[in-house]
């Protein structure tokens, strides 16, 4: 909502002249409205309990906002049929993912040699585990590959980069429960895994280290990079959510976009164009990235 | 198949319509849709068709409330200072609201520009009227205002 529009023509501005000082008195009154998006939101209910609340109470006393939604409510366009046949097809097209997603199922005659196979990997194992190789393990990735777990994935818009490892000024002093502040000594084994792409031991670390500093925003976005990069979207969202929820304006645009990342590759579109709308409205480094992506988004 | 499709044509409209006024977002709404009925799709064994289309609109109430929690609204919110007394409304505010003159496209057209600074590309996104028809509606509301306040009706 701005104060003093700036793209009038000169038709509006001769139009409005006699009426201008009245305007601008009524633009101040309605200055401080909640912004129109909210106001039709409480109005279909669909906002969180404590705002839904304040909001749909304000829309209820104030005529002004009663009316604005009410009229746009009334003109709310249709879906075009184009548009509805677009949507059909993709919800076809999701539904046949989901069905080729399921597990395989092999046929009664192939199970022995299955069974074989899975004997010959377990035999594998067991040597490996008696034997270790003495040179370092190759890391599941490289820093831009693609993840070594990762199946015959569809593509998707959002390609998954790997950020820099970055600490807050409060590494230096978090304490876990009861400790002294080594926090930097503790997180390095997880830190060092995920540098090197070596994400399985790095998600087992990032565990260790979450039970004793569930505070510190580094593990948990870490932790939920390192899951998108083991392919586990459902994962990074939850470790991620738990980043956001501490807080930290410094690593909130990683954190949307990633979560984007995650979104979509749940299969999470609408939440995923949530994420980089927010992005795309804001002046982080994500920006350009977001708003071509939130364009390309199906 | 052809059973779901019938339920899609029959519910896609109101369902669309009902995102869009949740998320005041034509994209999202449209992703919100085709989300609810995806649902629908995978539970189609569990949901009985009377239950329609209100399953499928609270689906998109319960996508919407997750999405405004992403937008962090609270805090957008907080930062206007709403100031909950309303005080009485100037006359140039009940002349907008009350004109028999006024259609509701005109006076929808009037507020969102002159009142709450919309551009006309982005009133015609709100309302799915095109740009020529949010400038010639505008013109006719204001010209109508400016007359009225000639005449002292607005004052």
């Amino acid at each position: 909502m701005t104060e003093q529009p700036h793209d009038w023509d000169a038709r509006e501005d001769d139009a409005s002249a006699p009426v201008r000082r009245e305007l601008d008195a009524l633009r101040a009154r309605h200055r401080q409205d909640p912004p129109i998006d909210l106001l039709r939101a409480a109005d279909a209910d669909a906002l969180p309990d404590d705002l839904q609340q304040a909001i749909a109470s304000r829309l209820e006393r104030d005529r002004w906002q009663r009316t604005l939604v009410d009229n746009l409510n009334d003109t709310t366009p249709d879906l075009d049929h184009a548009a509805e046949d677009r949507l059909l097809a993709r919800i076809h097209q999701e539904a046949a993912r989901d069905s080729s997603a399921r597990v395989v199922r092999f046929p009664v005659v192939w199970r022995p040699i299955l069974a074989l196979a899975a004997a010959a990997v377990l035999v594998t194992a067991v040597v490996l585990r008696m034997h270790p190789p003495t040179t370092t393990p190759e890391p599941a990735t490289t820093t831009t590959g693609t993840p070594a777990a990762s199946p015959a994935t569809p593509s998707f818009v959002l390609t998954l980069d790997k950020p820099d490892v970055r600490l807050t000024a409060n590494a230096l002093v978090r304490r876990g429960a009861g400790q002294q502040p080594k926090f930097v000594d503790d997180v390095a084994p997880a830190l060092n895994a995920y540098r090197a792409g070596d994400y399985q031991t790095a998600e087992r670390e990032f565990e260790r280290v979450a039970r004793l500093y569930p505070d510190a925003i580094e593990i948990a976005f870490y932790h939920g990079v390192t899951q998108l990069w083991l392919n586990d979207p459902t994962g990074a969202m939850s470790s991620l959510e738990a980043a956001r929820r501490l807080n930290d304006e410094t690593f909130a645009p990683d954190i949307a976009w990633y979560l984007a990342v995650a979104n979509e590759r749940a299969g999470n579109v609408a939440a995923a164009r949530s994420e980089l709308t927010t992005l795309c409205a804001g002046s982080s480094d994500y920006r350009a990235r977001a708003c071509d992506a939130v364009a390309r988004l199906k | 198949m052809a059973e779901f499709d019938a339920v899609y044509r029959a519910h896609v409209q109101s369902v669309f319509r009902f995102a869009l006024r949740a998320v005041s977002n034509r994209a999202l709404a449209e992703d919100l849709t085709a989300e609810a009925f995806l649902e629908l799709y995978r539970r189609q064994d569990e949901i009985d068709v009377s239950r329609l289309p209100g399953w499928l609109l609270t689906v998109v109430r319960n996508k919407a409330r997750d999405h405004w929690r992403r937008q962090q609204v609270e805090r957008r919110y907080a930062e206007q200072e709403v100031d909950s007394e309303l005080s009485e409304a100037p006359a140039i505010e009940r002349w907008v609201l009350d004109s028999a003159d006024l259609k509701p496209v005109h006076r929808t057209c009037l507020m969102l520009r002159y009142v709450h600074g919309m551009s006309r590309t982005e009133i015609a996104a709100a309302t799915g009227l095109s740009e020529t028809q949010v400038k010639g509606y505008l013109q006719y509301a204001l010209e109508l205002l400016r007359k009225s306040y000639q005449k002292g009706a607005a004052t």
